[in-house]
C-alpha cells in the first residue's frame, strides 16, 4: 500500500517504452493484437495502482479473494451515521458545507491510513470493512462538491 | 534524410487533414520539414469542385468556388463520421447539397450522385499525396493522419477509411494537439507540463500533457468538434448581412450573389481585424458600390461567447488532469484561428502566462505528425507518445442507461473485459449496443454501433458466459473480441457501425477509385516529367557553365534548353516534346559531362 508515486510513475514510463505498440513494429495481425493487449494491460494496471483506493481493492482481491464480498455487511451504527452524513451532504450550504467538507476530508484521510496499516498487518477483513466504509465518505464528499 | 523516413520502399509522411487546409511533412536529419509544391505552397485547400470536365481539388477548387458554389465541397471534416440528423444545422449553412444517405449518413449530392465525406476527404488526401510525391521524388510508404483530439470513434474510423480510399497506408491516427506538442517539444527539448490550445478552421481541442525524458503523456483532453474559425467568419458575415438588410431591405441583401460576396470576404476581413482596429468592405449591389466598415471591437463582441466556450474546455481539461493553472510550465497555441487577438489575450488571462507561438500555428500539427511517422517507421526510439481516449465508452443496460466501460482520459491502448450471458433458454446470439459520451442516458450519448454475438452454444438461460473484450487501440479506435468462457470457444462478432462506412462499402469505393487510379497515374507521370525536366535544365546549364561543351554544340543546346524552360509552365504534352529535343541536342555531347552535372543537381535537390 505504501508506494512511492514517483517511483511507480518512473517504472510505468520505462515499461511503456518497452511495451507500447509504437516501439514494437509488427507485421502480422496476431502479433499486433498481442502487443496491443500487453500495452493495454500495462496502462490499466498503472491506472489501478496509481489511485490508492483502487490499489487497496486490487491488493485485497489478490491477497484474499472474495474478502470484499464477504465483508459487505456493515454495522448498523455505521450505516446510521453514514446516512445522516449523505443526507447532510445533499443539503448543506455555506459554513455548514465547509464544516462538513473538513470533517469528510479528515475521515477519508484517516480511513486511508487505517486501510494502509491493516493491509500492512495482513488483517484483510478489517481492511476490507474500512474500504467499504470509506466509500460512503467519498460519495458524500463528491455529492457535496457537486452541490456547491 | 534519415534512413527510416526515406528508404528503398518509400517515405513515411505526416498529414494534417484540416477543415480548411491540408498539408504534409516529412522527417529529415535536420528535423521535420513541411513539403511544398513548385511554387512554394504547402497548404492544399481541403476543397473539391466537381466540374463537367472532371474534378478540381485544392487551390483550383477553391478558385472555382465562386463560379460553382453548389458544386464546390469544403469543410467536409465537419460532416465526416456523422449522421445526417446530426449535421442539419451545419448543412443549412453550406452552399452544396447535403443529403441523408443510407443508414441516415451525411452525404454530398452532386449531379445525382451521392458522395460520402470519406470519398471527398480521400480526394483531398490524394492531392496531398501527389504534392508530397513530387516534393520527395519517392513513393509514399505510409502516413500518419491527424484528427482533432475530440474526434470520437466513428470520426476516427472514417478518417482511416478516407486514407485507405486515397490509396495510403494509414500507420496511425494521431491527435492534433498531441502532434503539435511533439513539434514544440522536440524543438524545445524541455520537460514540463504543457497546455496545447488548438483552434482550427472547424474544430477546437485542448490537451494537457506532461513531457518527461522524451515521453509525451497526455493527461487530459477536451474540446468541441464543431467550433472553429469558420464560426468566427460566419458571425462576422451575419453581422454584415444584418447591416445590409437594414440599409437595403431584406430582398436585396439576401440576394444569392450578395450573400456569397459577404461570406467570401468574411475571412479576409477577420484576418485584417487581427492587425487593425477596423476594416472596410465594398460590395457591388445593383450596379452601385456599397461600403461598409467593421471594427475589431464588434467582431470581438460577436465571438466572445465562443471564446468563452473554449476556455470552459480548458478548465475542464485541467480539472481532469488534476492540475491548477499555476502548475503549467508552458502554453502553446496551434491552429490558424489562434492568430485572433481576443483568443490570445483570453488565454493569457486564464493561464497567467504568455503563450508560445514560435512554430507556425498552421504547420505545427503536420510537423508533429511527421515526427510520429518517423517513430513508427523505427527511426526514433527516444520519443514516445502516450495519448488518451477523449470520450467515455459504455454499454446500453436496462432502462436506456449507459454503463461506462472505459472512462474518458484513460491512456490508450486500454481494454476492459465484460461478461455477458443469455436471457432465454437456447439463445445463441446477444446484441450489444455501444455508446460514446459522458451522459447517463443513451439518448444523450452517441451510438457507435451494435455488436452481435453469435455462435453461443445452446444452453439454459444464464448458463453461457461470454467474455467480451473492448480494446481501444493506439488510434483511439475500438476493437471488440469475444470468447465463450466455459468452452473457450471464440464467439463471432459482427460490427454494424452506426456511422461511417461498413467494410463492404470501403471495398466497393476502393473498386470505384480504381478508375481514379488512371488519373492519378497520369498526374504522377506529369510530376515525374516536370522533375526530370527541371533536373535536366539545371544539369545542362551547369555543364555549359563549366565550358565543357564543344563550341558547335553550344547554340543548339542553348536553344533546346530555353525551349524546355519556357514550356515548364505549359501542358505536359508540349513539355514532353521539348524535353525530348533537349535530350537529342545533348545526346552527342560526352555523356559523362552532362550526366555528372545532372546527377550532381539531382542529389542537391534531394535536400
Amino acid at each position: 500500500m505504501d508506494l512511492d508515486p514517483g517511483e511507480l510513475e518512473r517504472r510505468y514510463l520505462a515499461l511503456s517504452r518497452e511495451c507500447h505498440p509504437d516501439h514494437q513494429p509488427t507485421e502480422s495481425p496476431q502479433e499486433q493484437q498481442l502487443v496491443l493487449e500487453r500495452a493495454a494491460k500495462l496502462n490499466d494496471s498503472y491506472r489501478r495502482l496509481k489511485d490508492p483506493w483502487s490499489r487497496a481493492t486490487a491488493l485485497l482481491n489478490l491477497s484474499e479473494p472474495g474478502i470484499l464480498d464477504r465483508t459487505k455487511q456493515l454495522s448498523p451504527t455505521f450505516l446510521m451515521e453514514a446516512m445522516e452524513i449523505s443526507e447532510a451532504a445533499l443539503v448543506a450550504r455555506g459554513a455548514e458545507a465547509d464544516d462538513l467538507r473538513n470533517r469528510l476530508e479528515r475521515s477519508i484521510a484517516a480511513s486511508l491510513e487505517d486501510i494502509t496499516s491493516k493491509i500492512g498487518a495482513r488483517d484483510w477483513a478489517a481492511a476490507a470493512t474500512a474500504l467499504h466504509e470509506s466509500r460512503y465518505y467519498r460519495k458524500a464528499l463528491a455529492d457535496l462538491q457537486a452541490n456547491q | 534524410m534519415t534512413e527510416s523516413a526515406t528508404s528503398e520502399s518509400g517515405v513515411v509522411l505526416g498529414i494534417d487533414l484540416g477543415t480548411t487546409n491540408s498539408l504534409a511533412a516529412v522527417m529529415t536529419p535536420s528535423g521535420p520539414k513541411v513539403l511544398r509544391d513548385r511554387d512554394g505552397q504547402a497548404l492544399v485547400p481541403s476543397v473539391v469542385t466537381f466540374v463537367e470536365t472532371g474534378e478540381l481539388v485544392g487551390a483550383e477548387a477553391r478558385a472555382a468556388a465562386i463560379d460553382f458554389p453548389e458544386r464546390t465541397v469544403y469543410s467536409i471534416k465537419r460532416l465526416i463520421g456523422r449522421a445526417g440528423t446530426e449535421v442539419d444545422d451545419e448543412a443549412g449553412r453550406l452552399p452544396y447539397p447535403v443529403r441523408r444517405g443510407e443508414r441516415d449518413l451525411a452525404r454530398v449530392e452532386i449531379d445525382g450522385r451521392q458522395y460520402s465525406p470519406e470519398e471527398i476527404s480521400a480526394r483531398v488526401l490524394r492531392k496531398v499525396r501527389s504534392l508530397a510525391e513530387a516534393a520527395v521524388s519517392a513513393p509514399i510508404r505510409g502516413v500518419v493522419v491527424t484528427v482533432p483530439a475530440y474526434f470520437d470513434d466513428a470520426q476516427r474510423q472514417a478518417t482511416k477509411d478516407a486514407a485507405e480510399l486515397a490509396g495510403l497506408r494509414c500507420l496511425r491516427i494521431v491527435n492534433e494537439p498531441t502532434a503539435a506538442s511533439l513539434a514544440y517539444g522536440i524543438s524545445g527539448k524541455r520537460d514540463g507540463t504543457v497546455l496545447v490550445y488548438d483552434l482550427g478552421g472547424g474544430t477546437f481541442d485542448v490537451s494537457v500533457l506532461k513531457i518527461e525524458g522524451g515521453v509525451f503523456r497526455v493527461l487530459a483532453t477536451d474540446g468541441d468538434t464543431h467550433l472553429g474559425g469558420d464560426d468566427f467568419d460566419r458571425l462576422l458575415s451575419d453581422r454584415i448581412l444584418g447591416v445590409l438588410r437594414e440599409r437595403l431591405g431584406e430582398e436585396t441583401a439576401l440576394a444569392p450573389h450578395v450573400m456569397h460576396a459577404v461570406r467570401g470576404s468574411a475571412e479576409g476581413l477577420k484576418i485584417q481585424l487581427s492587425s487593425e482596429p477596423a476594416a472596410s468592405l465594398a460590395i457591388e449591389i445593383a450596379g452601385a458600390s456599397v461600403e461598409l466598415s467593421v471594427t475589431r471591437a464588434e467582431l470581438e463582441a460577436d465571438i466572445e461567447p465562443l471564446v468563452q466556450q473554449t476556455l470552459d474546455c480548458c478548465r475542464r481539461a485541467m480539472q481532469d488532469a488534476e492540475l491548477t493553472f499555476d502548475q503549467l510550465d508552458e502554453v502553446v497555441l496551434v491552429g490558424g484561428s489562434t492568430r485572433t487577438p481576443l483568443v490570445r489575450s483570453r488565454i493569457e488571462e486564464l493561464t497567467g502566462r504568455p503563450p508560445h507561438t514560435e512554430v507556425d500555428p498552421d504547420l505545427a500539427v503536420a510537423l508533429g505528425a511527421a515526427i510520429q511517422a518517423d517513430i513508427l517507421a523505427g527511426g526514433n526510439r527516444e520519443v514516445l507518445l502516450l495519448d488518451v481516449i477523449p470520450l467515455s465508452l459504455g454499454l446500453e443496460t436496462m432502462g436506456g442507461v449507459v454503463s461506462k466501460l472505459i472512462l474518458r482520459n484513460s491512456t490508450i491502448p486500454t481494454s476492459v473485459t465484460e461478461e455477458f450471458s443469455t436471457q432465454v433458454d437456447h439463445q445463441t446470439g446477444v446484441d450489444i449496443n455501444i455508446y460514446q459520451g459522458e451522459r447517463e442516458k443513451i439518448d444523450d450519448c452517441r451510438k457507435l454501433g451494435s455488436f452481435r454475438l453469435s455462435g453461443i452454444p445452446p444452453a439454459p438461460a444464464g448458463y453461457p458466459r461470454v467474455a467480451v473484450t473492448f480494446l481501444v487501440d493506439a488510434d483511439g479506435v475500438l476493437r471488440v473480441t469475444a470468447r465463450e468462457t466455459r468452452t473457450g470457444q471464440q464467439a463471432s462478432i459482427q460490427v454494424v457501425p452506426s456511422f461511417g462506412l461498413t467494410r463492404e462499402e470501403v471495398r466497393r469505393m476502393m473498386m470505384e477509385s480504381i478508375e481514379h487510379a488512371a488519373e492519378d497515374m497520369a498526374e504522377r507521370e506529369d510530376v515525374e516529367l516536370r522533375n526530370k525536366a527541371e533536373a535536366m535544365v539545371r544539369g545542362t546549364a551547369a555543364a555549359m557553365e563549366l565550358g565543357d561543351l564543344p563550341p558547335d554544340q553550344v547554340y543548339p543546346v542553348k536553344k533546346a534548353l530555353r525551349a524546355v524552360e519556357k514550356s515548364l509552365a505549359d501542358d505536359p504534352a508540349s513539355l514532353r516534346a521539348t524535353v525530348e529535343q533537349l535530350s537529342k541536342a545533348t545526346a552527342h555531347i560526352a555523356d559523362d559531362v552532362i550526366s555528372s552535372a545532372v546527377r550532381k543537381s539531382l542529389t542537391e535537390s534531394e535536400e
